[in-house]
């Protein structure tokens, strides 16, 4: 038979997949935990509870229980206990996991410890006030209180053995069985989670007195910082601002800003981050545009002289919506979003000074009527932030 | 009766005393070591079933409504065996109570999988586990160390355990190496430490004035001096010794300081578990008499005088006594064959009574 015939009939063989019996991951786990190994013998001991059979093995989850008690995982711990209790098979198996189901749960209590603001990443002081006497429970709680030196992401669930302790410089006792959410004054500065945020796009203004502005391109590096509920950030920008003048021709200027923001977070919206914010910015607003008569009175009606555009410095409050996808179960993380910002430009033209004719000329002009420059504005941005 | 005992019966001071009250009994075992918790809230005793070699220990309420007590099966379950095959402890014993502050707390001894005897904490784990047996805890009067014997260096020394650093190594104490050292025993301030040196010449009691000075020898005796109990209010000390006659014990006090000499009280009582039992005053001691002929009664001992009165107790064959000041009033718990009038007597029983106000002088 020809060779191709036969590489033909075994390609069409159906594949046979040789699953690996949850046994060697049970196996495999208690390997691990020889060693004290006991992020290892959890990962095998968990793969062994999504198998079909595994996850009807009492013995199974009774390690996983425990491993996940010796890894100070109260939740964990409790939620393995009890399906080893539903899956055991006689009397013997029904004690020894009923036995160690009422220890996590009479012997611990729950804390969710919160903050005011979801994703607020702090170091937790945890220190024991009431004697333990159970070296068991002493060294779950010293690992406990190890563990949270480093900062975590609030709000965070943790199980403590019932005593009494100072979480953050607060007391807090923790009875047997017990769940109480516990609210956490960030230490320092409240400098938990600052985000830096770097931003790119364009905006324009609109409007009779900026018929002559086209859209502006522009980058922005800002700082943000929670405090309580609120998000205040501060920002710096660099702007084109592109104008036609009244000779067709295409001029540009360009400028910076700085301005401060104010905002809140939407809660439970993980992973996605949806904020609003008033903000306030200033700038040097360039295209500001009068008309001046050949002496050099310049005000900002139509007529018969010379379209000369001057600066300006603007104020301009606004409103922004942002929204990005951001990790913030991590202590670090970068993420990404868009910037939806609308604005009202207020701004008045010097009083003299050197303006711009359309051929580009420069003209020395006195602004003798109203000065003053308005115009609302849109702007979106591309964000992409660093949150540490 | 006996014209002899009749007399003696006669001659012996009585006092009246509340009827005893039996409150607690187990088929196939022998009942002992009644323990109060120093507030008298609670009571514990042990149940000896001879024939299977099992002891189980019990913590109640002084009428008889008792919890038996196994150490906690996380302790005895291997991490990585998964369900423990083990049956359970079959001995646990030797129970000595927190402070009244604590709560009910205790520490007691028990065997392990591995067949060793380990010191577990009230519903808790094991504390100061190691490969070599533990046991004779005495939880200190203010509560911040426990004291007990280990045979982890050797043929057993004493140990001490800072109760506020509970999860660190014991504290050795003692290193005689010709004895073990047994039957610890706190002074009433937390101060000193009074055991039993038991060795091929005879068991004699030593003393440590301060937990960080020298121990010193209080008896050099032939024989056994076992079971010392300090004073409740004062650093005196009482015990049983057999060196006059092996075969009788006899009951002494000693001041606990160094050259003291010992004082005989009584001749012939009962060399009981829980040892002499002092009156919450500290001015009288509780013993058993060794008195065939009146059923070994229990009899107060002036402290001063070595004055004896026997309580008009009901029961016979008496032992094991602990003492108990509870609101004012002097509670008695011990065990005991039976009553004089029972047609049967046979395993020991946990008696309770609470002793009339001229029998508890404060």
């Amino acid at each position: 038979m020809a060779l191709w015939m036969l590489a033909a009939l075994a390609s069409a063989a159906p594949e046979v997949v040789i699953e690996a019996d949850y046994r060697s991951h049970v196996d495999q786990a208690k390997f691990f935990l020889k060693k004290n190994w006991y992020i290892d013998a959890e990962a095998q001991l968990s793969l062994a509870v999504t198998h079909p059979d595994g996850r009807l093995d009492p013995e199974a989850w009774f390690l996983l229980a425990k491993v996940r008690y010796e890894l100070a995982d109260l939740p964990g711990a409790r939620d393995a206990a009890d399906h080893a209790l539903t899956q055991s098979r006689d009397d013997e198996q029904t004690r020894q996991t009923q036995e160690l189901l009422n220890f996590l749960e009479q012997r611990f209590g729950s804390l969710q410890l919160t903050s005011s603001r979801a994703g607020v990443s702090t170091q937790i002081d945890i220190a024991l006030t009431s004697v333990l006497l159970d070296p068991q429970l002493k060294s779950y709680c010293m690992q406990i209180v190890k563990s949270l030196m480093e900062p975590v992401v609030l709000p965070l669930e943790i199980g403590l053995p019932a005593g009494s302790y100072t979480i953050n410089d607060q007391v807090v006792q923790v009875g047997s069985g017990s769940d109480q959410s516990v609210p956490i004054t960030l230490s320092g500065l409240g400098l938990q989670t600052t985000e830096i945020t770097i931003s790119g796009g364009a905006g324009t203004w609109m409007g009779t007195q900026a018929t002559h502005l086209l859209p502006s391109p522009g980058t922005e590096i800002g700082v943000h910082v929670p405090f309580g509920t609120w998000v205040v950030g501060a920002r710096a920008g660099w702007w084109i601002q592109p104008r036609d003048t009244t000779a067709g021709e295409l001029h540009w200027d360009s400028g910076w800003s700085m301005g401060l923001t104010a905002g809140i977070e939407l809660p439970d919206t993980a992973p996605f981050v949806i904020r609003g914010a008033a903000s306030y910015r200033i700038a040097p607003l360039t295209g500001l545009r009068g008309s001046c008569d050949q002496a050099g009175t310049c005000g900002t009606n139509d007529g018969d002289g010379r379209a000369v555009d001057v600066h300006g410095l603007g104020h301009i409050p606004g409103l922004e919506v942002s929204t990005g996808l951001i990790d913030h179960s991590r202590a670090q993380s970068f993420g990404v979003g868009m910037r939806l910002v609308t604005e009202y430009a207020m701004a008045r033209a010097a009083a003299s000074g050197t303006g711009s004719l359309p051929n580009g000329e420069s003209f020395d002009y006195t602004w003798t009527e109203d000065r003053s420059w308005q115009a609302p504005g849109i702007r979106v941005l591309l964000d992409v932030s660093f949150a540490l | 009766m006996k014209r002899s005992s009749l007399l003696l019966l006669l001659a012996t001071p009585w006092l009246v005393a509340a009827t005893p009250t039996e409150v607690a009994r187990l088929d196939q075992a022998n009942l002992q070591r009644p323990t109060w918790s120093p507030d008298g809230s609670r009571l514990s005793w042990e149940a000896n079933f001879h024939q299977e070699k099992r002891v189980e220990l019990y913590v109640g309420t002084a009428d008889g409504n008792g919890t038996r007590v196994t150490p906690s099966g996380r302790a005895s379950s291997s991490l990585t065996a998964g369900f423990s095959s083990s049956a359970g402890s079959k001995v646990a014993h030797e129970l000595t109570w927190a402070p009244a502050s604590m709560g009910a707390e205790f520490v007691y001894a028990a065997a392990n999988d591995a067949l060793d005897y380990d010191l577990y904490v009230s519903a808790g784990s094991a504390i100061a586990q190691s490969p070599a047996a533990d046991g004779g805890a005495a939880w200190s009067p203010d509560g911040s160390k426990i004291a007990f014997t280990s045979a982890r260096s050797g043929q057993g020394d004493l140990y001490l355990i800072d109760v506020s650093k509970i999860e660190q190594p014991p504290r050795q104490l003692t290193t005689l190496r010709t004895a073990s050292e047994v039957y610890v025993a706190w002074s009433h301030d937390s101060q000193m430490l009074a055991w039993v040196a038991h060795g091929k010449t005879g068991d004699n009691l030593w003393l440590l004035p301060k937990l960080t000075g020298s121990p010193l020898k209080i008896t050099a005796w032939a024989g056994n001096q076992v079971h010392p109990v300090f004073s409740p209010s004062a650093h005196q000390i009482a015990f049983y010794a057999n060196h006059e006659d092996i075969r009788r014990n006899d009951l002494y006090v000693v001041d606990a300081t160094d050259g003291a000499q010992p004082r005989l009280l009584v001749r012939g009582v009962v060399s009981d578990a829980n040892g002499p039992a002092w009156s919450p005053d500290g001015s009288s001691l509780i013993v058993v008499l060794d008195d065939d002929e009146r059923f070994d009664p229990i009899a107060r001992v002036e402290l001063d005088s070595g004055a004896t009165t026997v309580l008009r107790f009901d029961t016979v064959g008496n032992g094991d006594l602990s003492l108990v000041d509870r609101d004012g009033t002097t509670w008695l718990a011990w065990v005991a064959q039976g009553r004089t009038n029972d047609p049967t007597r046979s395993y020991d029983r946990l008696f309770v009574t609470q002793l009339d106000a001229s029998t508890s002088k404060k």
